[in-house]
């Protein structure tokens, strides 16, 4: 189970009561930013969850408690992306491996399958991404020719390694905002504070456990 | 070197490029440049930045908020802003078939919307430090 389906393991904390919380503020905290399957009803679910963690917040509290919501609910996104993004830079790896590796390097190069090179190896990355068993047979093809599974995935992470830094750098930020928030509402509340810390990190493991 | 001739063509042919000349044409074309309004110093959500303000600072209805209320909420609507327009970056980037290209125009995208975010925040945390 993968996000955001796993953080269905959390709603049934959520009550209806706490979906309703914030109303004064809600319209200045922008829509649920929601991208993709994600939906209405797990990120709802989601907030209140976390939302419950802090009893009978001020309006300043209450802003930065929408904070620890959307940044929560950000890291949790960004950690899906930058495993989509691996593999998108496997695939462009298979692809380049299967156009200019050969099955017979003794065999010489005018007499290699020109025609799969072009268009055969792109036609195939794209099955090793959607298709289980063609992914199999391309993996294993690869390996027979030198390059196992790991190498191919290393590879893809040295050649992605600008784009899957950018994606850390964004990941870093939110947890740094998201521990200035928690800062800023202990200096008005430190119990709160402290509940909320604990709250978001037993949802985040729990979160972690259904995924895995 | 130009002529002094090709100078004087030059000169001439320049002063028919005055741009657009009826003002539908002016008011659509001083929007050419613009692909967001993060940058612009003009409040966005003059009424919604008052409301929140008064908010914020525990105003009454009829009173009006301090300055550094309105400085706290106009940061927020910023953030607000950014959040959406964040938002509509990756979805676009999950929209379909994802390629090595579309990566990196999504993470620039989104750096250079991190920019006026941490600006808004810097702002913000500035301002309601104050309550």
């Amino acid at each position: 189970m993968v996000y955001p389906e796993c953080l269905e393991s959390v709603m049934p904390r959520a009550k209806s009561s706490q979906l309703q919380r914030m109303s004064k503020l809600d319209r200045f905290l922008g829509g649920a930013p929601l991208v993709g399957d994600e939906t209405q009803e797990q990120y709802d679910a989601f907030r209140a969850t976390i939302l419950s963690q802090v009893s009978e917040p001020d309006v300043i509290n209450e802003l930065y408690l929408q904070d620890v919501v959307d940044l929560s609910w950000q890291i949790f996104r960004e950690r899906k992306i930058k495993a989509d993004v691996v593999l998108i830079f496997q695939q462009r790896v298979v692809e380049r491996l299967l156009r200019t590796s050969h099955s017979n390097p003794e065999k010489p190069y005018e007499e290699q399958d020109q025609v799969y090179a072009i268009l055969g190896s792109r036609a195939d990355a794209q099955l090793w991404l959607g298709n289980r068993d063609a992914r199999k047979r391309i993996d294993a093809e690869l390996e027979r020719r030198g390059f196992s599974p790991d190498i191919v995935l290393a590879f893809a992470k040295l050649e992605g390694r600008m784009e899957l830094d950018a994606i850390e750098d964004r990941i870093a930020f939110y947890e740094a905002r998201r521990m200035a928030a928690y800062d800023a509402i202990e200096r008005r509340n430190e119990k709160a504070a402290e509940q909320l810390k604990r709250g978001v990190r037993i949802i985040e493991g729990e979160c972690m456990q259904a995924a895995e | 070197m130009a002529s002094d001739r090709q100078i004087a063509a030059n000169r001439k042919n320049a002063k028919k490029s005055t741009g657009p000349s009826s003002e539908a044409g002016k008011r659509r074309s001083s929007k050419n440049a613009v692909r967001h309004r993060l940058a612009s110093s003009n409040s966005r959500f003059p009424k919604e930045i008052v409301e929140l303000a008064r908010l914020l600072s525990g105003a009454p209805k009829d009173a009006d908020p301090t300055f550094v209320s309105i400085d706290a909420a106009d940061a927020q609507m910023t953030l607000v802003e950014v959040k959406k327009m964040k938002t509509e970056t990756l979805g676009r980037f999950l929209k379909g078939d994802r390629t090595c290209d579309d990566t990196h125009q999504m993470n620039e995208e989104l750096r250079k919307l991190d920019r006026y975010e941490q600006r808004a925040l810097r702002r913000r945390k500035r301002a309601l430090k104050a309550f």
